[in-house]
């Protein structure tokens, strides 16, 4: 015990240990702003020759004998319990992603296109497991061939796995860190997981910067202090700057005016061209889906009903919801008249989706079998999958006639 | 740029545009892209950007106000700490605990029955009388004694700095207890969630149950029969605080964190692979840190206070030790406070100055620290 008048000796030490508690506690933050805001060249032009590069580029990165295939999807689902019983029973689910399956090739672009709601952005982070995956399997396939099943690995194998699969955010506004400087988020992951040594870990976060099309003197600004646009090529860049091989991008120019949408895009396939980044392009616009993806899926309802490359989807739209889906983008042209084929309906609760297959409550080629069997995934040409019943062999002509009949009364 | 855009945007029937037509307007937008850059680059004149910290500190000190409360409390902590030495070198030599013993002339009055014509009157008359006494106990404020002295003939001006240690000491010290266990405890529950969340929030909840003053009552009376010397009583004093002090910085905590955990920067934490702690740490904590010190100042003049009702029901340091508290609790009797109010003034006004200043500073560092804030 401190003795009895030790306290008025001790002024000193009191003193000391007060101001030192009062910094730790009120300005931890500011502390730590100094600390990482201390850092050797201040101004961009003295850069570091030597650190300029980083090994950002595909040449560095021996991507030639890789496997071919970045990523194998199959049959993947994601249910969210929603409702439990008493016992902590789950009685219902909602099937977010029900039965998904793709194969992604390396350095190329799936394009995932579907309305609201139809699962596209759950697909995305169930791949990257923010959620823990119901049931399938998604096997990421690194440069080096080594395979990891994304379902089965627990959070601590995952860590080291976040520096290769990436997520691009649909809101750059909410996304960024308010209170830290762009600096700092980009640099933070760089840090934690050693992209590079420590004392070039400046230099670095400028040449990603850059490579962004983010000003160096953009390095102590906090996110709020910029537009749209600029925000969502912080977002890219913090992506970017671990170097990772496959990037979901969950829509990420929705939230931009159309001006910025092309910037944006065009740095996307920029970098995809120079560091051999593969992307999974989760968007509900049709035109941008086209113009920057090698193949494109279609979900509805959490199902894949077409897949295949850009051409055949866009020039031979086969499934009807396909077709739908097309045929409601606007046309520039005031003489062509368009006559979209409107969709009818809302689409359904996923917590209780329509039996057979999932699309016939608003298909108009519904037949009697839509109802009742789940069409399969068919080939019908060289990469192109259409999951509808009248791509079916043994599809009667008698059945498609008699629907064709009940529409034109109809 | 323009032309692509339109192209991009209006795109849609799918077979008008060809391939090839893209990219090669993609390549163009590139190119401008890039030669835009370069331009910024190499023509841009360099300008300094401020560093975050040099902008919160020169956010701070443009507030008038955040400037006066940081003044108001580094002059406490001066006069408190370095107030007794420095009076020193002035002659002041008063202790905590010394007794004024000098000898001095007393007046004192007596009610003196009184005759006429050798018949007692009904009536009495106040008659004084000087004595030598060897006390010098409620004397004026003098040269000798700033502030006068007390009933103990303790110097109060003297007693006002050593207290003053004490108060400032316990109000720090039991706020940052209070606060750090609040910010671990709550970050924990609202961190994690579950059932970890609902053990901690039920004990935050019995915490704040419990009748308060009763048990400070039972707990100074334990301590008493501990024999604690005086003076280490505060130590005691900072640990019972803060035990019923924390709970409600927890609750605080732990709702901002979850509302803050389902922001998406949140979840970008989770893609990033950013550990555990340092997302709590680094990116929770410092988005509590506006109410965070919003409670820590107001917490600060709060306990002052408390200390003072703890010191009146005798949990407090105990005379002839000094602390604000405990100098305007021993002046509640009538006569001192209609008669003598050097005893108790300068302290409840150093408690003022003292919960005034933090809450000034508070405010001042709230606002610096949000980044939103104009420059």
């Amino acid at each position: 015990m401190i003795s009895l008048l030790s306290l008025s000796q001790q002024a000193s030490v009191w003193l000391g240990v007060i101001f030192g508690l009062l910094i730790v506690a009120e300005f931890c933050y500011i502390g730590y702003i100094l600390y990482t805001s201390h850092r050797k060249p201040r101004n961009p032009r003295q850069k570091n020759e030597t650190a300029t590069e980083f090994g950002l580029t595909d040449s560095s990165r021996n991507l030639e004998n890789a496997p071919k295939y970045i990523l194998n999807v199959r049959d993947l689902k994601q249910w969210f319990p929603v409702s439990k019983s008493m016992f902590g029973k789950v009685q219902a689910y909602l099937r977010a992603v029900d039965g998904v399956s793709f194969d992604l090739e390396r350095g190329k672009t799936i394009g995932i296109v579907g309305e609201s709601g139809c699962g596209k952005t759950t697909l995305g982070r169930t791949i990257l497991r923010l959620y823990d995956i119901t049931e399938g399997s998604a096997i990421y396939t690194d440069e080096n061939g080594k395979e990891y099943e994304l379902a089965k690995l627990k959070r601590k194998e995952l860590r080291p796995l976040r520096t290769q699969l990436q997520l691009v955010f649909q809101d750059p506004y909410s996304s960024l860190p308010p209170r830290m400087t762009v600096g700092a988020i980009i640099g933070e992951a760089v840090k934690v997981h050693h992209i590079v040594p420590k004392e070039q870990i400046h230099d670095y976060v400028l040449e990603v910067m850059r490579r962004c099309g983010l000003q160096p003197h953009y390095y102590d600004r906090y996110p709020h202090e910029f537009s749209g646009g600029q925000r969502q090529r912080i977002c890219i860049a913090r992506a970017l700057a671990v170097k990772p091989n496959l990037v979901i991008c969950d829509e990420p120019v929705s939230a931009l005016d159309v001006s910025i949408q092309a910037q944006v895009i065009n740095l996307l396939k920029k970098l995809q061209r120079e560091m051999g980044i593969s992307y999974m392009f989760i968007s509900h616009d049709l035109s941008v889906v086209k113009y920057i993806s090698d193949s494109i899926a279609v979900m509805y309802l959490g199902n894949i009903v077409e897949m295949g490359s850009t051409a055949d989807i866009c020039g031979n739209a086969s499934h009807p919801y396909t077709q739908a889906l097309f045929s409601a983008v606007p046309v520039p042209n005031p003489h062509r008249k368009a006559k979209p084929e409107e969709l009818s309906g809302e689409l359904p609760s996923p917590a209780n989706p329509p039996k057979g297959c999932k699309f016939h409550t608003r298909c108009k080629y519904c037949m009697e079998r839509c109802s009742e069997s789940v069409p399969e995934m068919r080939e019908i040409s060289a990469g192109h999958f259409v999951a509808c019943h009248l791509f079916d062999e043994n599809l009667d002509d008698a059945e498609v006639s008699s629907t064709e009949h009940n529409e034109q009364e109809a | 740029m323009e032309e692509f855009n339109d192209k991009l945007t209006n795109a849609a029937p799918v077979s008008d545009i060809s391939e090839e037509r893209q990219t090669e307007t993609a390549l163009v937008a590139d190119t401008e892209l890039v030669q835009l850059r370069d331009e910024d680059v190499e023509q841009k004149v360099y300008y300094k950007e401020l560093t975050p910290t040099r902008m919160v500190l020169r956010r701070f000190f443009r507030s008038r106000l955040s400037v006066v409360g940081l003044v108001m409390i580094v002059a406490l902590f001066v006069f408190a700490f370095l107030g007794p030495p420095i009076g020193r070198v002035f002659g002041y030599n008063w202790g905590e605990t010394d007794v004024d013993r000098t000898k001095v002339l007393k007046r004192y009055g007596d009610w003196i029955s009184y005759e006429v014509d050798g018949e007692k009157v009904d009536k009495y008359a106040y008659q004084f009388s000087y004595t030598e006494v060897e006390l010098n106990n409620y004397a004026a404020p003098s040269k000798d004694h700033i502030l006068g002295t007390d009933v103990r003939g303790m110097d109060v001006f003297a007693r006002l700095m050593y207290g003053g240690r004490v108060s400032l000491t316990i109000g720090f010290v039991v706020v940052i207890l209070e606060t750090l266990l609040g910010v671990i405890i709550g970050g924990i529950s609202g961190y994690f969630g579950g059932w970890v969340d609902q053990v901690l929030m039920r004990i935050v909840d019995i915490l704040n149950c419990i009748p308060t003053l009763p048990l400070l009552l039972i707990a100074s009376v334990v301590i008493d029969s501990w024999g604690v010397p005086g003076q280490a009583r505060i130590y005691y004093l900072m640990v019972i605080m803060t035990i019923f002090g924390w709970s409600g910085t927890a609750r605080m905590v732990r709702g901002q964190i979850l509302y803050l955990r389902e922001q998406e920067y949140i979840v970008a934490c989770e893609v990033m692979g950013i550990p555990t702690w340092r997302r709590i740490f680094m990116h929770l904590v410092p988005n509590i840190m506006p109410q965070l010190i919003v409670s820590m100042t107001l917490g600060l003049g709060g306990i002052i206070l408390y200390e003072a009702t703890l010191s009146y029901l005798g949990l407090g340091i105990p005379i002839p030790y000094a602390a604000w508290g405990t100098m305007i609790s021993s002046s509640t009797d009538p006569i001192t406070m209609s008669y003598y109010p050097n005893l108790w003034i300068p302290a409840g006004l150093l408690i003022v100055i003292a919960v005034l200043g933090f809450n000034f500073v508070g405010d001042g560092l709230r606002d610096a620290m949000d980044p939103k804030a104009r420059k």
